[in-house]
Protein backbone atom coordinates (compact mmCIF):
# COMPACT_ATOMS: atom_id res chain seq x y z
CA UNK A 1 0.00 0.00 0.00
CA UNK A 2 1.11 3.52 -0.73
CA UNK A 3 0.08 7.02 0.31
CA UNK A 4 -1.25 9.71 -1.97
CA UNK A 5 -2.24 13.33 -1.65
CA UNK A 6 -5.13 14.65 -3.69
CA UNK A 7 -5.10 18.37 -4.40
CA UNK A 8 -8.35 20.12 -5.07
CA UNK A 9 -9.29 23.68 -5.87
CA UNK A 10 -12.71 24.32 -4.48
CA UNK A 11 -13.57 28.01 -4.82
CA UNK A 12 -16.68 28.96 -2.86
CA UNK A 13 -16.89 25.61 -1.09
CA UNK A 14 -19.09 25.55 2.03
CA UNK A 15 -18.39 23.58 5.21
CA UNK A 16 -21.50 21.50 4.43
CA UNK A 17 -20.17 20.57 1.02
CA UNK A 18 -16.82 19.59 2.53
CA UNK A 19 -18.54 17.34 5.05
CA UNK A 20 -20.82 15.88 2.39
CA UNK A 21 -17.82 15.13 0.20
CA UNK A 22 -16.02 13.51 3.12
CA UNK A 23 -18.98 11.23 3.77
CA UNK A 24 -19.11 10.27 0.12
CA UNK A 25 -15.36 9.54 0.06
CA UNK A 26 -15.66 7.41 3.15
CA UNK A 27 -18.59 5.36 1.88
CA UNK A 28 -17.06 4.87 -1.56
CA UNK A 29 -13.77 3.77 -0.02
CA UNK A 30 -15.71 1.23 2.07
CA UNK A 31 -17.44 -0.01 -1.07
CA UNK A 32 -14.20 -0.38 -3.05
CA UNK A 33 -12.54 -2.14 -0.15
CA UNK A 34 -15.50 -4.55 0.03
CA UNK A 35 -15.05 -5.16 -3.70
CA UNK A 36 -11.46 -6.20 -3.07
CA UNK A 37 -9.76 -2.96 -4.08
CA UNK A 38 -8.63 -1.53 -0.75
CA UNK A 39 -8.52 2.22 -0.48
CA UNK A 40 -8.75 4.34 2.63
CA UNK A 41 -9.30 8.04 3.13
CA UNK A 42 -6.95 9.04 5.92
CA UNK A 43 -7.59 12.72 6.48
CA UNK A 44 -7.83 16.06 4.75
CA UNK A 45 -6.75 19.62 5.29
CA UNK A 46 -8.73 22.56 4.02
CA UNK A 47 -6.76 25.74 3.35
CA UNK A 48 -9.26 28.58 3.73
CA UNK A 49 -6.95 31.22 2.30
CA UNK A 50 -6.57 29.48 -1.04
CA UNK A 51 -9.80 27.41 -0.94
CA UNK A 52 -7.83 24.26 -1.61
CA UNK A 53 -7.92 20.91 0.08
CA UNK A 54 -5.19 18.36 0.51
CA UNK A 55 -6.67 14.91 1.03
CA UNK A 56 -4.57 11.94 2.03
CA UNK A 57 -5.39 8.42 0.93
CA UNK A 58 -3.88 5.01 1.38
CA UNK A 59 -4.28 2.72 -1.64
CA UNK A 60 -2.49 0.23 -3.84
CA UNK A 61 -2.07 2.73 -6.66
CA UNK A 62 -3.04 6.18 -7.87
CA UNK A 63 -5.74 4.71 -10.08
CA UNK A 64 -7.65 3.45 -7.05
CA UNK A 65 -7.45 6.94 -5.55
CA UNK A 66 -8.73 8.45 -8.79
CA UNK A 67 -11.57 5.98 -8.86
CA UNK A 68 -12.72 6.53 -5.30
CA UNK A 69 -12.89 10.27 -5.96
CA UNK A 70 -14.73 9.76 -9.21
CA UNK A 71 -17.26 7.46 -7.49
CA UNK A 72 -17.67 9.98 -4.68
CA UNK A 73 -18.25 12.72 -7.23
CA UNK A 74 -15.54 15.01 -5.85
CA UNK A 75 -13.48 17.04 -8.32
CA UNK A 76 -9.70 16.94 -8.08
CA UNK A 77 -6.74 18.72 -9.62
CA UNK A 78 -3.95 16.19 -9.07
CA UNK A 79 -2.95 12.96 -7.37
CA UNK A 80 0.62 12.65 -6.10
CA UNK A 81 2.30 9.82 -4.26
CA UNK A 82 3.71 10.93 -0.92
CA UNK A 83 6.05 9.59 1.67
CA UNK A 84 4.53 9.84 5.11
CA UNK A 85 6.70 11.14 7.92
CA UNK A 86 5.67 11.30 11.54
CA UNK A 87 7.55 12.37 14.66
CA UNK A 88 7.25 8.94 16.24
CA UNK A 89 8.91 7.33 13.21
CA UNK A 90 12.04 9.48 13.03
CA UNK B 1 -25.70 8.54 19.10
CA UNK B 2 -22.32 6.97 18.87
CA UNK B 3 -19.99 5.20 16.56
CA UNK B 4 -22.70 2.87 15.23
CA UNK B 5 -24.43 5.60 13.31
CA UNK B 6 -21.57 6.13 10.91
CA UNK B 7 -21.53 2.39 10.25
CA UNK B 8 -25.25 2.57 9.53
CA UNK B 9 -24.51 5.04 6.76
CA UNK B 10 -21.81 2.83 5.27
CA UNK B 11 -24.23 -0.11 5.33
CA UNK B 12 -26.94 2.01 3.77
CA UNK B 13 -24.69 3.28 1.00
CA UNK B 14 -23.47 -0.23 0.25
CA UNK B 15 -27.10 -1.25 -0.19
CA UNK B 16 -27.66 1.79 -2.40
CA UNK B 17 -24.63 1.02 -4.54
CA UNK B 18 -25.63 -2.64 -4.79
CA UNK B 19 -29.05 -1.54 -6.04
CA UNK B 20 -27.48 0.60 -8.76
CA UNK B 21 -25.21 -2.27 -9.80
CA UNK B 22 -28.08 -4.72 -9.94
CA UNK B 23 -29.78 -2.38 -12.34
CA UNK B 24 -26.58 -2.35 -14.37
CA UNK B 25 -26.31 1.36 -13.80
CA UNK B 26 -23.07 3.28 -13.28
CA UNK B 27 -24.82 5.95 -11.26
CA UNK B 28 -26.13 5.75 -7.72
CA UNK B 29 -29.33 7.75 -7.98
CA UNK B 30 -31.17 9.56 -5.17
CA UNK B 31 -33.69 6.69 -5.24
CA UNK B 32 -30.93 4.13 -4.71
CA UNK B 33 -29.69 6.06 -1.70
CA UNK B 34 -33.14 6.56 -0.17
CA UNK B 35 -33.99 2.89 -0.54
CA UNK B 36 -30.58 1.91 0.84
CA UNK B 37 -31.20 4.15 3.86
CA UNK B 38 -34.64 2.68 4.49
CA UNK B 39 -33.41 -0.87 4.03
CA UNK B 40 -30.61 -0.21 6.50
CA UNK B 41 -33.19 0.56 9.20
CA UNK B 42 -35.79 -1.97 8.07
CA UNK B 43 -36.61 -5.28 9.61
CA UNK B 44 -38.63 -7.93 7.79
CA UNK B 45 -38.93 -5.51 4.89
CA UNK B 46 -40.59 -2.85 7.05
CA UNK B 47 -39.10 0.55 7.79
CA UNK B 48 -41.09 1.79 10.76
CA UNK B 49 -41.01 5.55 10.78
CA UNK B 50 -43.84 6.36 13.13
CA UNK B 51 -46.66 6.92 12.19
CA UNK B 52 -45.92 5.17 8.90
CA UNK B 53 -45.20 1.53 8.40
CA UNK B 54 -43.19 1.73 5.20
CA UNK B 55 -43.50 -1.65 3.55
CA UNK B 56 -40.49 -1.84 1.26
CA UNK B 57 -41.53 -5.24 -0.01
CA UNK B 58 -44.97 -4.00 -1.01
CA UNK B 59 -43.28 -1.09 -2.77
CA UNK B 60 -41.24 -3.58 -4.79
CA UNK B 61 -38.05 -3.11 -2.80
CA UNK B 62 -37.49 -6.47 -1.18
CA UNK B 63 -34.32 -6.64 0.89
CA UNK B 64 -31.29 -7.87 -0.97
CA UNK B 65 -29.61 -10.95 0.44
CA UNK B 66 -26.07 -9.95 -0.30
CA UNK B 67 -24.43 -6.91 -1.75
CA UNK B 68 -23.83 -8.52 -5.12
CA UNK B 69 -20.30 -8.28 -6.43
CA UNK B 70 -21.77 -6.67 -9.52
CA UNK B 71 -19.42 -8.52 -11.80
CA UNK B 72 -16.75 -5.86 -11.56
CA UNK B 73 -19.13 -3.01 -12.31
CA UNK B 74 -18.60 0.35 -10.68
CA UNK B 75 -21.13 2.88 -9.60
CA UNK B 76 -20.53 6.52 -8.75
CA UNK B 77 -22.82 8.91 -6.90
CA UNK B 78 -24.89 10.91 -9.35
CA UNK B 79 -24.61 14.71 -8.90
CA UNK B 80 -28.14 14.84 -7.46
CA UNK B 81 -27.16 12.16 -4.94
CA UNK B 82 -23.98 14.03 -4.04
CA UNK B 83 -26.10 17.13 -3.40
CA UNK B 84 -28.20 15.18 -0.88
CA UNK B 85 -25.05 14.39 1.11
CA UNK B 86 -24.22 18.09 1.22
CA UNK B 87 -27.77 18.94 2.30
CA UNK B 88 -27.60 16.27 5.00
CA UNK B 89 -24.32 17.74 6.24
CA UNK B 90 -26.04 21.12 6.57
CA UNK B 91 -28.93 19.55 8.46
CA UNK B 92 -26.52 17.75 10.81
CA UNK B 93 -24.80 21.05 11.49
CA UNK B 94 -28.10 22.79 12.30
CA UNK B 95 -28.91 19.82 14.51
CA UNK B 96 -25.73 20.43 16.47
CA UNK B 97 -24.53 16.92 15.64
CA UNK B 98 -20.83 16.22 15.48
CA UNK B 99 -21.37 13.75 12.64
CA UNK B 100 -23.82 13.23 9.84
CA UNK B 101 -26.20 10.46 10.90
CA UNK B 102 -28.53 8.35 8.83
CA UNK B 103 -31.50 10.38 10.05
CA UNK B 104 -29.96 13.56 8.61
CA UNK B 105 -29.82 11.95 5.19
CA UNK B 106 -33.46 10.91 5.53
CA UNK B 107 -34.42 14.47 6.50
CA UNK B 108 -32.54 15.74 3.44
CA UNK B 109 -35.16 13.99 1.29
CA UNK B 110 -38.07 16.01 2.77
CA UNK B 111 -38.35 18.52 -0.11
CA UNK B 112 -37.83 15.88 -2.82
CA UNK B 113 -40.86 15.41 -5.03
CA UNK B 114 -39.57 12.87 -7.51
CA UNK B 115 -39.08 9.16 -7.77
CA UNK B 116 -39.30 7.02 -4.67
CA UNK B 117 -39.84 9.96 -2.31
CA UNK B 118 -42.81 11.03 -4.38
CA UNK B 119 -44.10 7.47 -4.25
CA UNK B 120 -43.73 7.43 -0.45
CA UNK B 121 -45.48 10.78 -0.10
CA UNK B 122 -48.36 9.57 -2.24
CA UNK B 123 -48.64 6.11 -0.72
CA UNK B 124 -48.54 7.26 2.87
CA UNK B 125 -50.05 10.69 2.30
CA UNK B 126 -47.47 12.89 4.01
CA UNK B 127 -45.96 16.29 3.31
CA UNK B 128 -42.35 17.44 3.59
CA UNK B 129 -43.19 18.98 6.98
CA UNK B 130 -44.74 15.76 8.28
CA UNK B 131 -41.70 13.78 7.14
CA UNK B 132 -39.38 16.13 9.03
CA UNK B 133 -41.64 16.04 12.07
CA UNK B 134 -41.74 12.24 12.07
CA UNK B 135 -37.95 12.04 11.81
CA UNK B 136 -37.55 14.64 14.56
CA UNK B 137 -39.04 12.16 17.04
CA UNK B 138 -37.91 8.98 15.30
CA UNK B 139 -35.75 6.34 16.89
CA UNK B 140 -34.74 3.52 14.56
CA UNK B 141 -35.80 0.06 15.73
CA UNK B 142 -32.27 -0.97 14.92
CA UNK B 143 -30.99 1.33 17.59
CA UNK B 144 -32.23 -1.07 20.28
CA UNK B 145 -29.32 -1.49 22.58
CA UNK B 146 -27.43 1.36 20.98
CA UNK B 147 -27.30 4.30 23.31
CA UNK B 148 -28.50 4.43 26.87
CA UNK B 149 -32.00 5.68 26.18
CA UNK B 150 -33.15 2.64 24.24
CA UNK B 151 -35.65 1.31 26.78
CA UNK B 152 -37.13 4.73 27.46
CA UNK B 153 -37.50 5.32 23.75
CA UNK B 154 -39.33 2.04 23.33
CA UNK B 155 -41.84 3.18 25.95
CA UNK B 156 -42.46 6.54 24.37
CA UNK B 157 -42.81 4.94 20.96
CA UNK B 158 -45.59 2.68 22.19
CA UNK B 159 -47.39 5.71 23.55
CA UNK B 160 -47.24 7.40 20.14
CA UNK B 161 -51.04 6.93 20.11
CA UNK B 162 -53.67 9.45 19.17
CA UNK B 163 -51.39 12.48 19.37
CA UNK B 164 -49.30 11.31 16.45
CA UNK B 165 -51.23 8.85 14.33
CA UNK B 166 -52.23 9.87 10.82
CA UNK B 167 -55.53 7.94 10.94
CA UNK B 168 -58.14 8.33 13.64
CA UNK B 169 -61.42 6.59 14.51
CA UNK B 170 -64.58 8.76 14.68
CA UNK B 171 -64.31 8.82 18.49
CA UNK B 172 -60.68 9.89 18.35
CA UNK B 173 -61.48 12.46 15.67
CA UNK B 174 -64.22 13.89 17.90
CA UNK B 175 -61.81 14.13 20.81
CA UNK B 176 -59.23 15.74 18.55
CA UNK B 177 -61.72 18.39 17.44
CA UNK B 178 -63.29 18.74 20.87
CA UNK B 179 -66.79 17.90 19.61
CA UNK B 180 -69.25 15.04 20.10
CA UNK B 181 -68.82 11.84 18.09
CA UNK B 182 -72.27 12.39 16.57
CA UNK B 183 -71.07 15.73 15.23
CA UNK B 184 -68.17 13.98 13.49
CA UNK B 185 -70.56 11.36 12.07
CA UNK B 186 -72.78 14.20 10.87
CA UNK B 187 -69.81 15.80 9.08
CA UNK B 188 -69.08 12.44 7.43
CA UNK B 189 -72.73 11.89 6.36
CA UNK B 190 -72.99 15.37 4.90
CA UNK B 191 -69.77 14.90 2.94
CA UNK B 192 -68.05 17.68 4.81
CA UNK B 193 -65.45 15.29 6.21
CA UNK B 194 -63.92 12.51 4.06
CA UNK B 195 -63.75 9.15 5.80
CA UNK B 196 -62.39 5.79 4.74
CA UNK B 197 -63.28 2.20 5.47
CA UNK B 198 -60.57 -0.30 6.28
CA UNK B 199 -60.68 -2.87 3.49
CA UNK B 200 -63.51 -5.33 4.15
CA UNK B 201 -64.36 -3.89 7.56
CA UNK B 202 -66.95 -1.59 8.99
CA UNK B 203 -64.52 0.54 10.94
CA UNK B 204 -64.15 4.10 9.68
CA UNK B 205 -60.89 5.96 9.66
CA UNK B 206 -60.34 9.65 9.20
CA UNK B 207 -57.13 11.28 8.07
CA UNK B 208 -55.72 13.80 10.49
CA UNK B 209 -55.14 16.32 7.71
CA UNK B 210 -58.82 16.08 6.70
CA UNK B 211 -59.72 17.13 10.24
CA UNK B 212 -57.39 20.08 10.02
CA UNK B 213 -58.93 20.95 6.64
CA UNK B 214 -62.28 21.45 8.42
CA UNK B 215 -60.87 24.48 10.16
CA UNK B 216 -62.00 27.76 8.69
CA UNK B 217 -60.25 31.00 9.51
CA UNK B 218 -62.17 33.15 11.97
CA UNK B 219 -62.47 36.65 10.56
CA UNK B 220 -63.51 39.27 13.10
CA UNK B 221 -65.96 41.74 11.58
CA UNK B 222 -64.81 45.26 10.85
CA UNK B 223 -66.75 46.99 13.61
CA UNK B 224 -64.59 45.10 16.06
CA UNK B 225 -67.63 43.83 17.94
CA UNK B 226 -68.36 40.16 18.25
CA UNK B 227 -71.89 40.55 16.90
CA UNK B 228 -73.05 41.25 13.39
Amino acid sequence: MAYFVVHRDLPGITPEALTGAGLRAKTCAAEMTAEGQPVRWLHSYFLPETEQTHCYFEASDAEAVREVNQRANIPLSSITEVMMLAPEAV
Amino acid sequence: MGPHEADDIVRATQGAIARAKRRGDQEVTPDDLLIGLLQAVARFGIAFIDPWTIDLEALGEAPVEEAASGGGSKAAYAPATAALFDRAAGIARQDGASKVALVHLLVAYAPEDNGFMRQLKQTYGFSATEWRAALARWRPLHANGIGSGASIDAGSQRKASVQERALLSPDEAAAFLGVHTQTVRGYIRSGKLPAHRLAGERALRIRREDLLALLEPFVPDESGSSRK
